[in-house]
C-alpha cells in the first residue's frame, strides 16, 4: 500500500527497519496487550538480577550484597570439589529425566482416554479424581507412602504376605527403589493435573472431522490416533521443551522426605545437599553459586532442544 | 454432539466395542488406583493417628475421632485465613488473567514484530532471577511489602501460564479468521475481545484453574513478604500450626516433642481436607468449558 | 454487544497497565541501598547514660513510657504475650512497653536470612530458637556487646553469673564480648535418658531385669521368639524400634554402654572420659564393637526391620499400639509419657553395664539446663542500657518462674511464706500442654536461685515432676559431654563444609553395616575415607574450640 521511501533496495537494513516501524505501528494494539506483563516483569524480576552477583561473593548480611567481598568463582570450586559433586550431579540429572520421561506421556494418555468416555457422569468423577491427588501436600504424601509400603504392617506388607511373600522387602530401604519408587508416585500423583491442559486442547477439535472419519469407517482407535493425537502435539512440544529447560531443578522436599541413610547413594541429589549445606551455617553464597550453576544449565538446554525441535518440526518456544 | 453421530450411523463396529471395552477397563481401573489413597485420607483424617500408622487403618476410620479438625478449627486465625486466601485468589485471578492471556494472545501472532525477542525476554525470566534478598529489597522500594496487593501484583506474570495459553492461541485459532476480521476492518484489540477471547474458553478455563490453584497454594509470598497477622493467608496460618509442633520435635525437651509430635500428627489429615475443598469445588466449573464443539458451535453462532 | 465488549475490554487494559504503570514508578529506583548500613555499630567500650528519662536502679525503669521492638520466634499454640499477666504486670511496673513481634517458626529461618540481609532489625531478638550461634558469630557487627552494661546496670545477671560462671563462661565470645544472655530454667534433671524396658512381658517370661548389655540381648531374644505380650500371636512383638530414618541419632543414645555418650549437640562428638579429649563417636573403635552387636540385633529381628525407613510418627505408633503393648525395650525422656498408652507395664532400667562395665547415660547440662542466646540486642535498639535493665528485671526469681510456668495467680500460686504450688490446669489439658501455652517456657533469659528453686513444689504428675524424679537414679550415670562451646566464624564455617560430606558418608556406612553387616572387614577403609575427607582437621577445630573454652575463666 504504502510506498517504499528506500527505492529498491528491499533487503537493506533501513529497510527492515521501516518495515518493523509500520508493523509496530500497524499492530499497537498487540504491545498495548502486551505492556503488563513487561512492565510487571521488569520491576520484579529484571530489576532485582543484581543479585546474581552473590554467587561470585562471600555474602554476609552485615554487610550487604554491595559490601561483601568478591570471591571470583571460588563458590564454584568449592561445590566441584566437594566429595560428591559428580555423584550429586549424576543423581539429579537421571532421577529428573527418568520423571520427565516417565512423567510426559501418561498425561496425554489419560487425556485421549478421557475424551473418549461417552458416559458423562463416569467421566466427570474420573477427571475430579485423577485431578484430586495434585492437592495432597508432599508432606502428607510421603508420609502415606511410608505407611501403605511398610512391609510390616502396610497394605503392601499385607498384600505380599497374603501372595505367600515371607519377608517382602523393604521397599524404603533399597536404594534402586528409590527413583521407581519417586518417579511413579509422582505420575501417579500429577498425571490428572497435567492432563486437565490436554483435555482443554482437545476440546477444540472440529466435530466435522469426526463425521467425515466415521463416515469413512474409521475405527475409534484410528480416529483417536489420527485426529485426536496430532492436535495435542504442538502442546505437548512446548511443555517438553518447557520441562527439558528443568532438568537441574529437582524439587527438594519430596526427595528429602524420603531419604534414609539407606537410600542417600542415590536419593542425594543437589537441592537436598544445598539445604544441609544450609541448615548448618547460613552459606548464602554457595547456594547461589549452584543455583546458577543449576540455572546455566538449564538454560542452556532449553535452548539445545528448542533448536532441535524446531529443525524436526515447526514447533518452538520463539 | 459425537455420541448422536454415532447412534445416526447405527454402526458400532466390533472394534469400537473391544476399544470400548478396553478404554472403560483401565478407565475403571486408574479411578481405584487414585481413588483408593484419597479415601484413605479421607478416614485417615477420622482416625487416631497411631492406628493410622499401625496400618490399622484401610477400609474404615478406626477409633473414630473429631479431634483433629478440633484441634485444627481451634485456631481462630483460620478463619481470617480462609477469608483472606479467598481474596488474594480472586483478585490475583483476576489480574493473573488479564496479565497472561493478553500477552499471551499477542505472542501468538506471527506478525508481531520482535515477536522472538519478547518471548526470549520473557522466557529469561524463567531462569534467572536476583534470588530472594534484592527481589525483597524492590518490593520494599516499591512500598508493596506488607500491603495487599504484594499477594497478587508483583508475581501475577506466569510465564509458564502465558506460553500455555499462546500455545493453544496459535493451533485452535483458525488464521483465516483473523483474516477476515481484519478485511472487514477489525482492529486487534477489538479482534482479541470480541472474537478471539470467546473462542477460546476452554483455555482462559484452563488457565484460570493453573492460576486460582497457584495462589490458593501459595504461601512463599505471604511468608517472606506480609508481617501482618491479618494479611496472613489459609497456607500459611495452617502450615504454621503443623509445622510447628514438628519442628519441635527436634528440640532437646522430651515432653515438648512428643506433644508436639502427637498434635501434628492427629491434624496432617484434618488439614488437607480442609485446605483443599474449596479450591476442589472449582473444577466442575472449569470443567464444562471442555465439551467437543464449544469452540465451533461459537464461531458458527 | 460487540461494541460493549470492546469497552469493556479496553477500559480493563487501561485500568491493569495504570496500576502497574503505578506500581512501576512510585517507588523510584533505588532498589539497593540500605543494604549495608547497619554496618557500623559496635560501641564496644562505652556505655551512654546521662539520659534525663532512665533511672539507673529501681523502678520504674523509665519515667516517661518508652517502647522497645522485640521479635519471638512463636510457636502456633502460645498465647500472644499482650494478653499475658505477668507481661502486663511488668509493663506497668518498668514503664517498658514492648512491641512484640511474632516470627512463626516454622518458616523462621527464610526470614531470619531477610532480616539481618536487610538491616530492618529488631531492639532485641528474645529466645534462643531466634538466632544460631552462627548467625551472631558471622555478623556480630549488628549485636552490641553486653558486658559492660551487666557490669552497670544488672545486679541480678551479675549475681548469678557470679553463683554460677559457667553461665558466663558459655556466652563470652573469643573476641572476648558477651552479645547474648544466658538462661537457666529451673528444678531441671541432669541426665537425658532414661532407659525403660517392659515389665510385664519380663514377668510373664520370667525373666530377671537385665544388667549388661548380654542379657539384655537375651531377654530382647526371648521377647522376640516368645509370645510376650500375651495376645496369642508370638511374632508382633518388636523388641526395640526407633526412627533414624534422617541420621543415625535416634540411634545412638543406645551405645552408652560402649563408653560413648554423645554431646546433645548433633555433632557426633563424645569426650573421652578419662583425657577428656573430644572423640568422633562414628570413627572409634568402640563404635565397631557396638555396630556390630546391633547388626545381631537386626539381622535376628530383635531391631524393628523399619528402623532405618520408616518416620517418627510411625515408630511412636508402634509405642502407641492400642490394643496390646508391642515394643519390649527403649530409650526416652520420661518413661510414664513416652510409654502411653501402656504406661502401667513399662519401668525405668538402670544404665545397662557394657562389654568393658561402662555404664552411663547423656545429659548436658549447658542443653538441658541452661541455654544461651537467649537475649541478644543489635545495633538498631536506641536504648541498650533501658534493655538490659528490663532483662535484668526479668531475670529476678519471681519473674523467672512465671516466665517458666506461667503468671501468678494463673498457673502458680504463691502464699505469704514463698512457698510455690501449681494451681490446676484448665478441663481437657495437662500441665505440661498448658505451660507451652500461655508462658515463654523455655524461652527467654531466666535465673532461679537454688533457695527460691527450694521452696517449688511441682505436682507429682506432671511431666517434669516425674522426669526428676526418675532423674535421683539415672543423674549418678550422666558422663562428661563434649560442652556447648563457641566457634569463630571461620571455624564454624570450616565445619559446616567439612561435616556435610562426612555425616553423609558416616550415616550412609552405618545403615548399611546395621542391615548387612561386614563393618569388621571395612572398618579400616572406612576411616581412612573419613581421613581424607578432612576428619582430622575437624577434630582439630573441636579440640581448638575446647581448648578455648577452657582457659575462658
Amino acid at each position: 500500500m504504502a510506498e517504499n521511501p528506500m527505492g529498491r533496495q528491499r533487503s537493506g537494513w533501513r529497510y527492515k527497519l521501516y518495515r518493523a516501524g509500520r508493523g509496530i505501528r500497524r499492530n499497537w494494539g498487540l504491545y498495548l496487550l502486551l505492556l503488563p506483563a513487561v512492565v510487571l516483569l521488569f520491576c520484579f524480576n529484571y530489576l532485582p538480577m543484581y543479585g546474581v552477583q552473590i554467587a561470585f561473593k562471600d555474602f554476609s548480611p552485615s554487610q550487604g550484597i554491595q559490601g561483601s567481598p568478591w570471591v571470583g568463582f571460588a563458590n564454584f570450586q568449592k561445590f566441584f570439589n566437594s566429595f560428591q559433586s559428580k555423584n550429586l550431579i549424576w543423581n539429579t540429572v537421571s532421577l529428573s529425566l527418568y520423571s520427565l520421561i516417565a512423567g510426559f506421556p501418561f498425561p496425554i494418555i489419560l487425556a485421549l482416554m478421557v475424551n473418549q468416555i461417552r458416559v458423562k457422569r463416569f467421566k466427570q468423577v474420573l477427571q475430579v479424581v485423577t485431578y484430586l491427588p495434585h492437592f495432597i501436600s508432599t508432606v502428607v504424601m510421603v508420609g502415606i507412602m511410608l505407611i501403605l509400603l511398610s512391609p510390616s504392617n502396610g497394605i503392601y506388607g499385607n498384600l505380599a504376605r497374603a501372595l505367600g511373600v515371607q519377608d517382602p522387602v523393604n521397599i524404603m530401604g533399597e536404594a534402586r527403589a528409590f527413583q521407581h519408587v519417586y518417579v511413579w508416585s509422582d505420575v501417579w500423583q500429577h498425571a490428572g493435573w497435567d492432563s486437565i491442559i490436554y483435555i482443554a486442547a482437545l476440546a477444540a477439535v472440529d466435530p466435522s472431522l469426526y463425521e467425515a472419519a466415521t463416515v469413512d469407517g474409521a475405527s475409534k482407535l484410528q480416529r483417536l490416533w489420527h485426529i485426536d493425537l496430532p492436535f495435542l502435539i504442538p502442546t505437548a512440544v512446548i511443555l517438553l521443551i518447557m520441562r527439558a529447560g528443568n532438568v537441574m531443578n529437582l524439587g527438594f522436599e519430596k526427595v528429602y522426605l524420603m531419604q534414609n541413610p539407606l537410600n542417600t547413594s542415590i536419593s542425594e541429589v543437589i537441592s537436598t545437599y544445598v539445604y544441609k549445606i544450609g541448615m548448618i551455617s547460613n552459606q548464602y553464597s554457595l547456594s547461589a553459586a549452584v543455583n546458577l550453576f543449576n540455572t546455566v544449565i538449564n538454560f542452556v538446554l532449553l535452548i539445545l532442544v528448542n533448536g532441535f525441535s524446531k529443525k524436526l518440526g515447526d514447533t518452538s518456544l520463539w | 454432539m459425537s455420541a448422536q453421530t454415532m447412534h445416526k450411523s447405527q454402526k458400532v463396529s466390533k472394534v469400537d466395542v473391544v476399544f470400548n471395552i478396553i478404554l472403560y477397563g483401565i478407565c475403571g481401573l486408574i479411578l481405584l488406583l487414585i481413588a483408593y489413597p484419597l479415601y484413605f485420607i479421607i478416614i485417615a483424617s477420622f482416625s487416631n493417628p497411631s492406628e493410622v500408622s499401625n496400618g490399622n487403618v484401610w477400609l474404615w476410620p478406626s477409633q473414630f475421632t473429631l479431634d483433629g479438625y478440633k484441634e485444627l478449627l481451634r485456631h481462630g486465625s483460620i478463619w481470617l485465613g480462609y477469608w483472606n486466601t479467598i481474596l488474594y485468589t480472586i483478585v490475583g485471578t483476576s489480574i493473573g488473567l488479564i496479565v497472561n492471556i493478553s500477552a499471551a494472545y499477542s505472542l501468538s501472532r506471527r506478525d508481531l514484530v520482535g515477536r522472538k525477542i519478547i518471548t526470549f525476554y520473557f522466557i529469561f525470566t524463567m531462569f534467572f532471577n536476583g534470588g530472594l534478598i534484592p527481589t525483597y529489597f524492590t518490593i520494599r522500594d516499591f512500598h508493596l511489602y506488607d500491603t495487599f496487593w504484594v499477594m497478587v501484583l508483583p508475581f501475577s506474570v506466569m510465564v509458564y501460564n502465558m506460553i500455555v495459553a499462546r500455545t493453544f492461541f496459535d493451533s485452535s485459532l483458525p488464521k483465516d479468521l483473523l483474516d477476515a476480521a481484519q478485511i472487514d476492518g477489525c482492529g486487534n484489540l477489538r479482534f482479541f475481545f470480541s472474537i478471539a477471547l470467546p473462542l477460546s474458553k476452554a483455555v482462559i478455563a484452563v488457565i484460570a484453574l493453573y492460576i486460582a490453584v497457584a495462589q490458593w497454594n501459595s504461601y512463599f509470598n505471604a511468608l517472606v513478604y506480609v508481617r501482618s497477622e491479618n494479611l496472613k493467608p489459609l497456607q500459611l496460618v495452617v502450615r504454621n500450626i503443623l509445622i510447628t509442633n514438628q519442628s519441635l520435635v527436634g528440640a532437646g525437651d522430651g515432653m515438648a516433642a512428643q506433644e508436639a509430635m502427637r498434635l501434628a500428627n492427629l491434624m496432617k489429615y484434618a488439614v488437607i481436607i480442609i485446605t483443599t475443598v474449596p479450591i476442589m469445588c472449582m473444577y466442575p466449573f472449569v470443567q464444562k468449558y471442555f465439551s467437543q464443539g464449544v469452540m465451533i458451535g461459537a464461531i458458527k453462532g | 454487544m460487540k461494541e460493549k465488549w470492546t469497552k469493556l475490554g479496553k477500559s480493563l487494559i487501561c485500568l491493569a497497565l495504570v496500576t502497574s504503570m503505578l506500581a512501576g514508578c512510585g517507588g523510584g529506583g533505588n532498589s539497593s541501598s540500605s543494604s549495608g548500613e547497619q554496618a557500623s555499630g559496635g560501641t564496644s567500650g562505652e556505655v551512654a547514660t546521662g539520659n534525663d528519662n532512665f533511672n539507673e536502679t529501681g523502678l520504674p525503669i523509665v519515667k516517661e513510657p518508652v517502647e522497645l521492638t522485640f521479635l519471638y520466634v512463636k510457636g502456633a499454640n502460645t498465647m500472644d504475650f499482650e494478653d499475658n499477666a505477668m507481661f502486663q504486670q511488668m509493663e506497668k511496673d518498668t514503664n517498658v512497653k514492648i512491641n512484640w513481634q511474632y516470627a512463626g517458626d516454622a518458616d523462621w529461618s527464610e526470614q531470619k536470612s531477610l532480616l539481618l540481609a536487610s538491616g530492618d532489625l529488631p531492639d532485641v531478638f528474645f529466645g534462643d530458637n531466634a538466632l544460631k550461634d552462627n548467625d551472631i558469630a558471622t555478623n556480630l557487627d549488628m549485636f552490641i556487646p553486653l558486658e559492660d552494661y551487666v557490669e552497670k546496670y544488672c545486679p541480678n545477671i551479675k549475681a548469678a553469673w557470679e553463683a554460677e560462671p559457667a553461665m558466663r563462661q558459655m556466652v563470652t565470645n573469643p573476641d572476648g564480648h558477651i552479645y547474648t544472655l544466658p538462661g537457666k530454667k529451673p528444678l531441671r534433671p541432669k541426665g537425658c535418658d532414661t532407659p525403660f524396658i517392659n515389665k510385664a512381658w519380663l514377668d510373664r517370661l520370667n525373666l530377671e531385669m537385665p544388667t549388661t548389655v548380654d542379657e539384655w540381648y537375651e531377654v530382647l531374644k526371648a521377647f522376640k521368639e516368645q509370645d510376650a505380650n500375651g495376645n496369642g500371636d508370638p511374632n508382633d512383638e518388636i523388641p526395640l524400634t526407633g526412627s533414624a530414618k534422617t541420621n543415625l541419632f535416634d540411634w545412638i543414645r543406645y551405645i552408652n554402654p560402649w563408653g560413648l555418650t554423645d554431646s546433645l549437640q548433633e555433632n557426633l562428638l563424645a569426650l573421652d572420659q578419662e583425657t577428656l579429649k573430644p572423640v568422633f563417636i562414628p570413627a572409634d573403635e568402640r563404635y565397631k564393637e557396638a555396630v556390630a552387636f546391633f547388626h545381631k540385633l537386626y539381622a535376628e529381628g530383635i531391631m524393628d526391620p523399619e528402623f532405618i525407613t520408616q518416620d517418627g510418627s510411625m515408630s511412636d505408633a508402634k509405642m502407641k499400639n492400642v490394643d496390646v503393648s508391642l515394643v519390649g525395650t527403649g530409650i526416652t525422656w520420661e518413661v510414664t509419657s513416652g510409654t502411653q498408652p501402656h504406661q502401667d507395664e513399662y519401668v525405668p532400667m538402670p544404665p545397662l553395664a557394657g562389654p568393658n562395665g561402662d555404664r552411663y547415660i547423656r545429659g548436658n547440662d549447658e542443653i538441658i539446663i541452661y541455654h544461651r542466646n537467649e537475649y541478644t540486642i543489635t545495633t538498631a535498639c536506641e536504648h541498650p542500657e533501658v534493655a538490659m535493665r528490663w532483662a535484668d528485671y526479668f531475670s529476678t526469681d519471681d519473674i523467672s518462674v512465671q516466665s517458666y510456668w506461667g503468671p501468678y495467680g494463673v498457673v502458680l500460686n504463691k502464699d505469704e511464706d514463698g512457698n510455690i504450688t501449681f494451681l490446676d490446669p484448665p478441663e481437657g489439658k495437662t500441665g505440661d500442654q498448658w505451660y507451652w501455652e500461655i508462658s515463654p517456657r523455655d524461652y527467654g533469659p531466666k535465673y532461679v536461685s537454688p533457695e527460691f528453686e527450694a521452696k517449688i513444689t511441682l505436682p507429682e504428675d506432671s511431666g517434669d515432676g516425674a522426669k526428676l524424679k526418675e532423674d535421683e537414679i539415672m543423674k549418678e550415670f550422666v558422663a562428661k559431654p563434649y560442652p556447648v562451646v563457641n566457634y569463630t566464624a571461620e571455624q564454624s564455617e570450616e565445619i559446616s563444609s567439612l561435616t556435610v560430606d562426612i555425616y553423609k558418608y558416616v550415616n550412609e556406612s552405618w545403615a548399611n553395616w546395621i542391615v548387612n553387616g561386614g563393618i569388621d572387614e571395612q572398618w579400616d577403609a572406612y576411616v581412612d575415607q573419613l581421613n581424607q575427607m578432612g576428619l582430622e582437621r575437624l577434630m582439630e577445630i573441636y579440640q581448638e574450640a575446647l581448648d578455648v573454652y577452657n582457659n575462658a575463666d
